[in-house]
């Protein structure tokens, strides 16, 4: 089960994910990710604070949003990652690949700096 | 009687069960280390849903062993990671194309380690032909796929796979921190 919420702030889309990315849930949010370079937003927040439980789809789905968006000179943030989460971002060495954020308005104020 | 603590706090307690006299045979066997793992089998169809099921159970193991200091928060993140990866490993890759079938998870939890067992009846890999994804290179060549194993291998103490009957079960191991 993901719920997923989608907001605006100052041109930056922020992500606040909430339960599972999974295998089961990742295509759902694939196609908001689709939909978000389709209209161009790329740059992207994803505050993980509420997200329980991610796995290897999971990882995929932001992994490839991250790849993508950074061809089109954008880039994806992460905000309070905690948890099981951290953990397979640490083991997969993503901690290093994104910018990992206290906040989520330090994450979006970075994309102004 | 009111029992204050769970059926699995007293279980997993080991020695020091039985405070409230809801003391389990296993409580003294275990203060001698030489009682048998307590083990918890599911039986589910192979589908991605099921899986929460057995994790959510899991998961209440895991956290009863932390509360008893017996297994770190960390690590048990980290047994549920390789459960998680293990689950859809037999629900994506063992039954494509054909019929789903079973998938049958075994928990054991003894007092030096906890171990899983994920079972089905699908195709077999080979696990040495599966390469470890690429983490050292730049963003483009951060992986999108392929971390399942890795996941496994990386959180757990042993990760064997065998073929038997018709069946390939996936043994994973962790050993629990001495108190």
């Amino acid at each position: 089960m993901l719920d997923y919420q989608k907001t605006e702030q100052s041109n930056v889309t922020i992500f606040a994910l909430k339960g599972n990315l999974d295998a089961l849930t990742a295509p759902a949010l694939k196609k908001e990710i689709e939909a978000l370079l389709a209209a161009r937003r790329i740059q992207v927040v994803f505050d993980l604070q509420a997200l329980d439980l991610i796995d290897s789809s999971g990882v995929g789905a932001i992994v490839s949003l991250f790849k993508r968006v950074r061809t089109l000179q954008g880039d994806v943030k992460i905000a309070r990652l905690r948890g099981q989460p951290a953990e397979i971002f640490k083991l997969l060495r993503l901690d290093r690949a994104f910018e990992l954020y206290d906040s989520v308005d330090t994450a979006v104020s970075k994309f102004h700096a | 009687m009111i029992v204050t603590g769970t059926l699995a706090e007293r279980l997993f307690r080991g020695g020091e069960g039985g405070k409230h006299g809801a003391r389990m045979p296993m409580s003294e066997e275990s203060a001698e280390g030489a009682a048998e793992p307590e083990l918890f089998r599911f039986r589910v169809p192979a589908r991605l849903e099921y899986r929460e099921a057995a994790r959510t159970f899991i998961t209440y193991v895991c956290d009863q062993l932390a509360r008893n200091e017996r297994l770190s928060e960390e690590l048990g993140h980290r047994v549920i990671s390789a459960f998680i990866e293990a689950f859809n490993n037999a629900v994506i890759h063992a039954y494509r194309g054909r019929q789903t079938g079973p998938i049958e998870v075994e928990l054991a939890v003894g007092q030096e380690k906890l171990s899983l067992r994920v079972i089905d009846e699908g195709h077999g890999f080979s696990p040495d032909d599966v390469p470890p994804p690429p983490l050292e290179g730049d963003v483009d060549s951060l992986p999108e796929g392929g971390m399942g194993l890795f996941i496994m291998r990386s959180f757990m103490d042993r990760v064997d796979f065998q073929q038997e009957k018709g069946q390939n079960v996936l043994i994973m191991e962790k050993i629990l921190p001495k108190k």
